[in-house]
């Protein structure tokens, strides 16, 4: 493994980046991704949460190449990746994994375990063909398979093995950063949890970072350290995992949380403050000036409709916000809207 | 309970690897061996023929060869025709020029067609947009007679008319390439050998064309036969070859001259075309079978008896329940295997009461849930059991009996809203079609409820919604317009199957405060069926649990969820997130569920479970009270009691 | 909070409209339906028209200027003076360079003039005029019978499975295996010989007699609907199959939609759709099946003319009625994509 380098130089740093998309000759631009930065440390959990539409999915494929870019870019330990060649891109396939939601299509059901495997390993080494089986052998293992399953088709698996033979592949070429594109969605909760606690250890048997990219917020915040929130290609919120969960900033943040059911019924929801029918809002362009959340927020005033939020550093540096009215929301004595039954039990 | 420990169940339920090879695949059917069987005479035939009957090439009319001729080694099996020539020799020798022109235009179709298919389909853009202008200009010529100007620029040139008719019907393959290359492009498993770096040709070459190839081969055989009788029709107008050369086409030709005389003559080369053609589609599609057959998902087969249910509470049903359902078993049928997959569910529902059907993929809750209505997919059907709901037993109504009932008694909303609505009507037309068959108003009145409909389920423009074609609207519309839909006939039951599960979380706590208002408004019971616990705390009052096709706990919802007396709920209570620190492990179920047809006998859950100990496998655990309107099915089920989730 | 409407926008001075739109409307029919995507569809299908036929006529050309031999000393013969090869090689237009001959075929071409038959020296319009009506009674009546027996075939066996469903299925393979010209020779066969009921070949001009000409025209019909009732039946079935497993007929039938209505007004819509996209291909290749079964059958119509033309190497001839078969082709094409339009409402919004 390589040696943990300081925090000073995080890993990867995405700066300023934007992807559009053309909707047709007389329709606006569609600003999947909107000047968005931040940085993964060394051996960090970034979450990343947001609904469709967020743009959370379009930032992981601009990172790994696979859409164009706008603007801004991406440093990968100080390199821009975002003008790699494509011999570069195989290069830092040894470095950056994928892992993808959907279990059943993300691995190729005319090619064997093993042969999906062994691809990995051809683009980022030069190993020989016993090393090759040895090495995806004892992945296989790790991830809790037999080692034949090598030898067998995806069809012979079911949806949660799958999905650990999907983290097999990211994990082959020892890599030190894996994007985990809704890896755990597709799951039924038991083996969600099974796949949540294998990538915990593997994080810290090989010293991994994950980008985790999900639209729910408990799994999230249980398994990042620090969390985005995203709304409409913008970054909303930033902050530590369990302060954001209990405590968010943003009007989003807490209107998400909000509308996660509890799984505990004796917590009744008090009527939500927020407005109904909110996905018409989301049916519409981004309002060109000011925030883009501010047709649905409970709390906006003219300021929030003209002018688009700077985001800020706040809570001592721990947090970032784009919201124009955050000081006045922040640590409001009883929660404005009810984030209800949230309390911290540890 | 980490995950260290290998997963004991992971390749027990495999069916053994196929044969890597795809010769022994195809070997092992019967029909493509006869097939291949034919194919090699028909090649044998047409190199060796016209060597061996070299004589016959040449017969023309009052040629004295004819008359001298050997007696031919079979005896004239299939007669002479007016000349005296051998038809059975004649549709030997007349073999290869067919084959000749059949292998020249399949090469050129294949040659033409894949190439610019994939590219057309991978590479998107303009390069689809121009592969897909020369194919629609291609297609647009009328095929023969553009054959016909070459033949008469070239006569009698296989070569060229071949060729041409292999570039002009070659859009046909572009398109089914095409077509079936844009649905694997968008493929996660392209975009993570995109992310590794992997070059095009290599991800088209090695990832993409053996997706298609199933596609392709039973194509080409559609093409081949095409120009088999493209080939035997030029033949028969005497375009392509010289008589006296015999050709298939030709014999059919000489033939009709005869037809007074002796209307045997056509039959012999008209049916060996007909058959060839055949052979042909047969060998393609096999083929394709064949091909597929190792990499596509296996047939599960049933290795262990399946337990018979045990009739769990009383049978006879709850005078008070609006819906009670006792012993239901579901069976599907797959190549003749019956798969069990419901297994003595019972559960009731009482009038206005909110009941949810909880379980993990595989459990069954679906199919529980559409055998009441009579609506199983595809093979499935009732084995077992009654649903009784207003006096009678669904379970013995015919489907037009049940048709009285859906709608007007029994409502469904489904997981996906979108596809839920025929897409070529108008939303508004569905719906009145709907009140209409429910209620018997006019027109003017239907549309007028329509209206009334979406707008109770809050939509703000509901002449909009109905003036609109469903893939129009947004998701949680669409589920609001199903929610309209189901109370048009004015339900006393709802069975909303995964309402809300392809929604964003913001919509769908609307849908479900939206359900939780009709259903107060209404006094209507809905059954939830759900994976997620936090929809069930919300909506519910009682709570079914399903696993592996039986139920293993039902009760109150406080009770279930702060005390419950079976394993497998308190494991799944706790593996949820929501309550966990981050910094300890998820207290995760090891292995997996058995799928439908490997059910253990005795408890389902014993593999899995830390409290099992050897009397779980002894026999059918019966489902047994644990509380006021509590059951559960578990032996142990008193060591839960009074342990908090 | 209510709905954030325009005025509040404005009032709160801001400058953008932020109205949440419910979908748009769909306008009147027709006025959605004549709509840009419907006369983009027109003019790209007429480029592709000229375009089609510019190229077929420049084959056409270049295929000639690769024809061995000389066809002006072919036509004057061993025998004839210098001058007269001088006249004739003149009045083909082979004394020009190839750029200028496709040019004046292309400017006669336009104003309908194309040439004269090697054979007969009859204007090459007239001969096609003569015969157009003919092969298009044929086609059309061919396509006729397809339609209606096709989706016919393809419901019943769709709704009604069990033996009907596996014997029209093995019917439909069978139809897709048979030549037409071999399947006319069966007919004449027996209707004509063995039973004669039918004329075996020949055919009559409706102003001449109706009764006659139907009779002329129904075995060739027959013989060439075969194909096409396979096909049209193949699709109408699997569109069938595919729209009764369909989400939306499970939800309908869930609803309490009477399965009648099932059957005819929501899955036949979606079997149509399937039918009418495959339309266009069987026009084009009951066309072409035309050559063969007016051979058959002695009819005078443009297929023969087309076989009488590359049997005899009449090059302006098979041009002329390559052309024309273009243009018919193209019609259908376009008549079909539009009402595909129509129909789907799908393709239909940008």
């Amino acid at each position: 493994m390589t040696s943990i380098e300081s925090s000073a130089s995080p890993m990867m740093s995405v700066k300023n980046l934007s992807v559009h998309f053309s909707r047709g000759r007389r329709k606006a631009l569609l600003r999947a991704v909107d000047d968005v930065s931040f940085t993964v440390e060394n051996q960090q959990t970034v979450g990343i949460v947001g609904e469709s539409g967020s743009g959370k999915t379009t930032l992981g494929r601009a990172i790994l190449g696979l859409t164009p870019i706008a603007a801004g870019n991406v440093e990968w330990l100080g390199e821009d990746i975002t003008v790699a060649s494509r011999s570069r891109r195989r290069d830092l396939s040894a470095d950056l994994g994928v892992v993808f939601q959907d279990p059943y299509s993300s691995l190729n059901p005319t090619r064997t375990i093993g042969q999906t495997l062994r691809e990995m390993l051809h683009t980022s080494s030069n190993l020989s063909r016993q090393e090759m089986d040895a090495r995806v052998g004892t992945m296989l293992k790790r991830v809790g398979l037999a080692a034949d399953a090598a030898a067998r088709y995806p069809s012979n698996f079911s949806g949660g093995q799958r999905q650990r033979i999907a983290i097999a592949r990211a994990l082959v070429v020892q890599p030190r950063l894996v994007i985990c594109d809704e890896a755990v969605t597709a799951l039924d909760l038991s083996v969600q949890a099974q796949v949540l606690n294998l990538l915990r250890e593997l994080q810290r048997d090989f010293h991994l970072s994950y980008l985790f990219i999900a639209h729910d917020l408990d799994v999230v915040r249980y398994i990042a350290d620090r969390i985005l929130v995203f709304y409409r290609g913008q970054v909303v919120e930033e902050g530590p995992a369990e302060e954001l969960y209990f405590r968010p900033l943003h009007p989003y943040t807490r209107a998400l949380l909000e509308a996660v059911p509890i799984p505990d019924p004796t917590v009744r929801r008090a009527t939500r403050a927020s407005a109904k029918n909110q996905e018409e809002f989301d049916a519409a362009p981004v309002p060109e000036t000011g925030c883009p959340f501010a047709p649905r927020c409970p709390y906006r005033t003219d300021v929030c409709v003209r002018e688009r939020p700077v985001i800020e550093s706040c809570r001592d540096g721990r947090f970032r916000v784009a919201c124009h009215h955050w000081r006045q929301l922040d640590g409001a004595a009883a929660p404005v809207s009810g984030v209800n039954g949230r309390s911290q039990r540890w | 309970m980490s995950i260290a420990e290998a997963d004991p169940n992971g390749i027990i339920q495999c069916t053994p690897p196929k044969s890597a090879r795809f010769l022994h695949r195809l070997l092992r059917r019967k029909l493509a061996v006869a097939g291949i069987a034919y194919l090699l005479a028909l090649i044998v035939t047409a190199i060796v023929a016209p060597i061996a009957l070299s004589h016959i090439a040449g017969q023309s009319a009052g040629s004295l060869d004819a008359v001298r001729a050997q007696p031919s080694l079979h005896h004239h099996l299939l007669g002479t025709d007016e000349l005296g020539r051998d038809v059975l020799d004649r549709l030997f020798v007349g073999t290869r020029i067919t084959l000749v022109g059949v292998g020249t235009a399949v090469l050129v179709v294949l040659a033409i067609g894949v190439p610019l298919g994939l590219a057309a389909g991978y590479f998107g853009g303009w390069i689809d947009r121009i592969v897909t202008w020369v194919s629609d200009l291609l297609f647009g010529m009328p095929g023969i007679v553009v054959v016909l100007l070459v033949l008469a620029v070239f006569p009698y040139s296989m070569l060229a008319a071949m060729t041409a008719f292999g570039v002009l019907v070659s859009p046909a393959m572009i398109r089914v390439v095409r077509v079936s290359v844009l649905p694997i492009e968008r493929e996660l498993y392209i975009a993570a050998a995109r992310a590794a770096g992997l070059s095009r040709p290599y991800i088209i070459v090695r990832h993409v064309l053996p997706r298609v190839s199933g596609a392709i081969i039973v194509q080409t055989s559609v093409m081949a036969g095409l120009s088999l009788i493209a080939q035997s029709g030029l033949c028969f107008l005497g375009l392509l070859v010289r008589s006296p050369a015999p050709s298939w086409g030709g014999m059919v030709a000489d033939g009709l001259q005869l037809i007074i005389q002796d209307p045997w003559l056509i039959w012999p080369p008209g049916i060996l075309i007909a058959v060839t053609v055949l052979v042909l589609g047969l060998l393609g599609d096999v083929s394709r079978d064949a091909l597929t057959e190792a990499w596509a998902a296996p047939v599960r087969s049933r290795r262990r008896p399946v337990t018979a249910a045990i009739g769990d509470i009383s049978d006879e049903a709850d005078a008070g329940a609006l819906l009670s359902v006792r012993g239901l078993n579901v069976v599907f049928q797959s190549r003749g295997a019956h798969t069990r997959v419901v297994d003595g569910v019972s559960f009731d529902i009482a009038p206005g009461e909110t009941l949810g059907l909880v379980g993990e993929s595989g459990c069954g809750k679906s199919a529980t849930a559409m055998s009441i209505v009579g609506l199983l997919p595809g093979t499935g059907q009732v084995e077992a059991g009654s649903i009784f709901f207003g006096g009678r037993d669904l379970a013995t109504l015919s489907d037009r009996e049940l048709h009285q009932v859906r709608g007007r008694d029994i409502a469904v909303i489904s997981q996906e809203p979108m596809v839920s609505f025929n897409p070529t009507l108008r939303i508004g037309r569905q719906l009145a079609e709907i009140v209409r068959r429910h209620h018997h108003v006019s027109r003017a009145a239907a549309r007028s409820r329509v209206l009334d409909l979406l707008a109770q389920v809050q939509l703000p423009d509901p002449a909009a919604v109905a003036a609109s074609y469903p893939h129009e609207l947004s998701g949680g519309m669409a589920q609001r317009v199903a929610i309209a839909r189901a109370l048009a006939g004015e339900p006393s039951l709802v069975i909303a199957d995964e309402p809300t599960t392809a929604l964003d979380v913001t919509v769908q706590a609307e849908i479900l405060e939206l359900l939780r208002e009709l259903q107060a408004n209404r006094g209507m019971a809905i059954l939830l069926i759900t994976h997620d616990w936090g929809v069930v705390a919300e909506m519910c009052q009682r709570a079914v649990v399903l696993y592996a096709g039986q139920v293993i706990e039902q009760g109150p919802i406080l009770p279930v969820f702060q005390e419950p007396r079976h394993p497998y709920t308190k494991g799944l209570l706790t593996a949820n997130p929501h309550g966990v620190p981050s910094s300890e492990a998820l207290p995760a179920i090891p292995g997996t569920v058995p799928a439908p047809g490997q059910w253990p006998i005795g408890c389902r859950f014993k593999d899995r479970c830390v409290l099992a100990t050897g009397e779980c496998g002894d026999g059918t655990i019966p489902l047994e009270p644990v509380g006021t309107r509590r059951e559960a099915r578990c032996l142990h089920s008193a060591m839960l009691e009074g342990e908090c989730a | 909070m209510s709905n954030v409407t325009t005025e509040d926008v404005q009032a709160a001075g801001g400058s953008t409209v932020m109205v949440p739109r419910p979908p748009a409307a769909a306008a009147h029919r027709i006025g959605s339906f004549v709509d840009s995507r419907l006369t983009g569809l027109v003019l790209k299908r007429t480029a592709t028209a000229i375009v089609l036929l510019m190229v077929v006529s420049v084959l056409s050309f270049v295929l000639i200027s690769l024809t061995p031999g000389d066809e002006a000393r072919a036509i004057v013969g061993l025998g004839g003076t210098h001058e007269q090869y001088l006249h004739v090689r003149a009045e083909l237009g082979l004394d020009k360079s190839p750029p200028e001959q496709y040019w004046q075929w292309l400017t006669r071409a336009v104003h309908g003039n194309f040439g004269e038959t090697l054979t007969t020296s009859e204007p090459v319009t007239s001969s096609i005029q003569t015969r157009l009506g003919v092969t298009i009674s044929l086609t059309v009546g061919s396509m006729i019978l397809s339609f209606v027996l096709g989706v016919l075939f393809g419901v019943i066996s769709a709704v009604r499975g069990g033996v009907t469903g596996r014997l029209l299925d093995a019917l439909g393979v069978l139809g897709f295996a048979v030549p037409s010209f071999w399947l006319a020779a069966v007919l004449i066969t027996i209707f004509a010989v063995k039973l004669g009921w039918l004329p075996s070949t020949g055919y009559v001009s409706p102003s001449v007699s109706l009764g006659q000409w139907l009779q002329s025209l129904v075995l060739p019909v027959l013989a060439l609907s075969i194909g096409g009732i396979a096909a049209i039946a193949k699709q109408a079935r699997d569109g069938m199959l595919e729209a009764l497993a369909s989400e939306h007929i499970r939800a309908a039938r869930a609803s309490g939609v009477s399965p009648t209505s099932i059957i005819f007004r929501h899955a036949l819509r979606g079997a149509a759709l399937r039918v009418i996209a495959v339309t266009g291909w069987i026009a084009i290749s009951l066309l072409g099946g035309a050559v063969f079964v007016e051979s058959v059958f002695a009819i005078p119509g443009l297929g023969s003319l087309a076989v009488t033309a590359a049997t005899q190497h009449d090059i302006p001839l098979i041009q002329g009625v390559v052309v024309c078969f273009t243009v018919i082709v193209v019609i259908v094409n376009l008549s079909t994509d539009v009402l595909y339009i129509w129909l789907d409402p799908r393709v239909r919004v940008a």
